[in-house]
């Protein structure tokens, strides 16, 4: 039992975060979509169907797929044939890097094993993060150069200079936290926010540093290229920067890549300043102590959304049953069902949870009538083997990782969902005001804020 | 959104140009004029661009929000499922008129084809076996022409309806409420009328609804 569970750890930290983050990235670009529709009052994607299931608009993201995996891959005659290839690659691969040293729950202690629930253990924690995003700029440059093209190179010389004035605060406006927490271990820094400031305020780093996190937020921006500092793909003025000359997979990859640097920022914004894998008020020992209330009531939560989400897809069924006269007429109809039959099941879940004491004998096996009779009848050695998997002493800790990696996850997407929203929201910079503002404005209060963080440190003690 | 245009005028006008959009880093030229736009100045909460950031964002949230409870408010039409209600008068794909036995009543007078400015009107004339012979409000007529063969080419055509205006027989019309929407060839917007004494022996529709 020991063994498969350190194997399953050791495999599953990183195919876990691997499996999250290359997830997420068609439910941005579809948040992407759907979210900047509705912002604009219109309909968004909504054509794509799979059996008249359209899912609104998420199944376009498969006829994306499709498109561009059949599209033919040009390499232009004109390009530095190495360094074009290449620049795709770096960008994807360096956006995927940065998530190693994130964590995305506390440590599961089994037996007496304690597992970092982070796909790298660094010690130099955010130091790794800051180091790996500069690399990022090298994808912008190298596709930029070598394209050779006008508004592959302008887009390039943009980027690598808002980057480069971006990450100067970007660094300073995390030091502050550096101060306030006494480490640059980024599983120690959530820790820390675990704790309580005036005995009722989570120490999340947005309340203890709240300057710092709107300059860092702005230089995420920056750093991903999104909306308010798109200069570098400004397709109003440039085409498309520094990927106009990309096609096929190689543009899905730098398309990739931007979703994927949104999902990093949100992590690192997440846990740097929201706290992390904390849920509010309860630190990991009161967490797992209190496993048969807060897992009822995660379930009772997403009852209550299902229920929500079943109002809004009946609305939609009853707006589109007259609608379409093929298979799409059907779907508000059957998805409207599916959320009612979530709810129903997240319901039964939660009673389950109920009677379901994780980290203590006994629990499960009257959990279904009949089920240790059942049990009974299989062969011994397999009997021994269900029970020991029913009876094991990690439940406790693995559902305390799932809360937690559940909170993490929200969190992650609300930032993320910020970085959407504001895209849609905002106007781009002009230049010299992009400048402007990370050298006149950006750098003199990510200065004064540490300089005050300092003071204050200091004169506490 | 305003907002920013109030900036990027402010920026530049000349009068102004030691102000800063962005942040309270540095106040304007001359204290006092930061009261608002009339003065050339942006108010303090539009210079500090967070506050107008937010209002911003709870503009564009509240849209969201109103669209994703009320579907219906949408004014995008689900064409071409749902197709748009056209105008009484609108100018459709075209129509030969017939007579009540069948004949067509075009004559074969060339008059729509002179009229037509894009020139997509191809008329070949033919002529009746044994005149056919009409009457028509009160008027008998002896009508000896029919077309063998009228075809209008959609491509070309630019829907002004002259066509229906010239023809003195009142035997095209372009009242159908179709019109030609997507083909893969030339010859899918191709609409051929052939006919053998005055009855139509083919009609292939062009590309339509």
């Amino acid at each position: 039992m020991e063994v498969i569970s350190s194997l399953i750890l050791v495999i599953g930290r990183p195919a876990l975060m691997w499996f999250l983050l290359l997830n997420l990235i068609p439910l941005m670009i579809w948040l992407e979509r759907k979210g900047s529709a509705y912002i604009q009052d219109r309909i968004g994607p909504n054509r794509a169907h799979i059996g008249g299931l359209r899912l609104a608009g998420m199944v376009h993201n498969v006829a994306d797929v499709v498109k561009l995996f059949t599209k033919e891959d040009i390499v232009p005659s004109h390009v530095s044939r190495g360094y074009y290839i290449a620049a795709p690659f770096v960008a994807m691969t360096v956006a995927l890097m940065t998530y190693a040293v994130i964590p995305f729950a506390d440590a599961v202690v089994i037996g007496k094993k304690s597992f970092p629930m982070q796909a790298a253990n660094l010690s130099v924690g955010f130091l790794y993060i800051l180091a790996i995003a500069s690399l990022g700029v090298y994808a912008v440059v190298l596709s930029g150069w070598a394209s050779n093209n006008k508004y592959g190179l302008l887009g390039g010389l943009r980027s690598s200079a808002q980057l480069i004035s971006y990450e100067v605060s970007m660094g300073l406006s995390l030091i502050g936290l550096v101060m306030a927490f006494q480490t640059v271990e980024l599983n120690d820094i959530v820790r820390g926010q675990g704790e309580l400031l005036f005995g009722f305020l989570p120490k999340w780093g947005i309340v203890i540093q709240p300057l710092a996190f709107v300059l860092y937020l702005t230089c995420a921006f920056a750093e991903t290229n999104r909306n308010p500092f798109d200069l570098p793909e400004g397709e109003s003025e440039i085409v498309a920067g520094y990927h106009v000359e990309y096609s096929s997979m190689k543009f899905a990859l730098f398309f990739m890549a931007e979703y994927v640097n949104i999902l990093v920022q949100g992590a690192i914004v997440t846990t740097l300043f929201l706290g992390g894998w904390q849920v509010p008020w309860l630190p990991t020992a009161v967490l797992k102590r209190h496993l048969d209330v807060v897992l009822p009531l995660l379930a009772m939560g997403t009852t209550v959304i299902l229920c929500l989400s079943f109002v809004i897809l009946r609305r939609y069924d009853l707006a589109n049953r007259t609608r379409w006269q093929d298979a799409r007429r059907r779907e508000g109809l059957w998805l409207s069902r599916l959320s009612l039959a979530g709810a129903l099941a997240f319901l039964i879940l939660s009673t389950v949870f109920v009677k379901w004491p994780v980290d203590s004998k006994g629990g499960w096996p009257s959990l279904v009538v009949g089920m240790d009779r059942a049990l009974h009848l299989l062969p011994g050695g397999v009997r021994g083997a269900i029970e020991q998997l029913l009876y094991w002493k990690g439940w406790g800790g693995v559902f305390t990782a799932l809360v937690q990696f559940s909170a993490f996850v929200t969190k992650l997407l609300l930032v993320a969902w910020l970085f959407i929203w504001v895209r849609w929201t905002l106007p781009r910079f002009r230049y010299d005001q992009l400048m402007k503002l990370g050298w006149q404005v950006m750098l003199p209060l990510a200065l004064a804020n540490l300089v005050v963080t300092g003071v204050v440190y200091f004169v506490q003690g | 959104m305003s907002e920013t245009h109030t900036e990027t005028v402010k920026e530049h006008a000349p009068a102004s140009a030691d102000s800063h959009p962005h942040g309270a880093a540095h106040g304007p030229a001359s204290p006092g004029t930061d009261a608002g736009p009339g003065a050339g100045g942006l108010s303090l909460p539009e210079r500090i661009y967070v506050v107008e950031v937010v209002r911003g964002l709870a503009i564009t949230l509240g849209h969201l929000f109103r669209n994703l409870l009320f579907p219906g408010r949408f004014r995008t039409i689900q064409w071409p499922e749902l197709p748009r209600p056209l105008p009484q008068r609108f100018r459709a794909k075209h129509r030969l008129n017939k007579w009540e036995d069948g004949h067509t009543k075009c004559t074969a007078c060339m008059c729509c084809a002179t009229a037509c400015p894009a020139g997509c009107i191809t008329i070949v004339a033919g002529e009746f076996s044994k005149p056919l012979v009409k009457v028509d409000a009160g008027v008998t007529k002896i009508i000896e022409k029919y077309p063998t063969l009228y075809d209008i080419d959609l491509l070309k055509c630019v829907y002004c309806g002259f066509c229906v205006e010239a023809c003195p027989c009142d035997a095209i019309k372009m009242d159908t409420g179709k019109f030609p929407r997507a083909g893969y060839s030339r010859e899918d917007f191709l609409w051929q009328n052939r006919f053998k004494d005055g009855l139509p022996t083919l009609e292939r529709n062009a590309a339509e609804a």
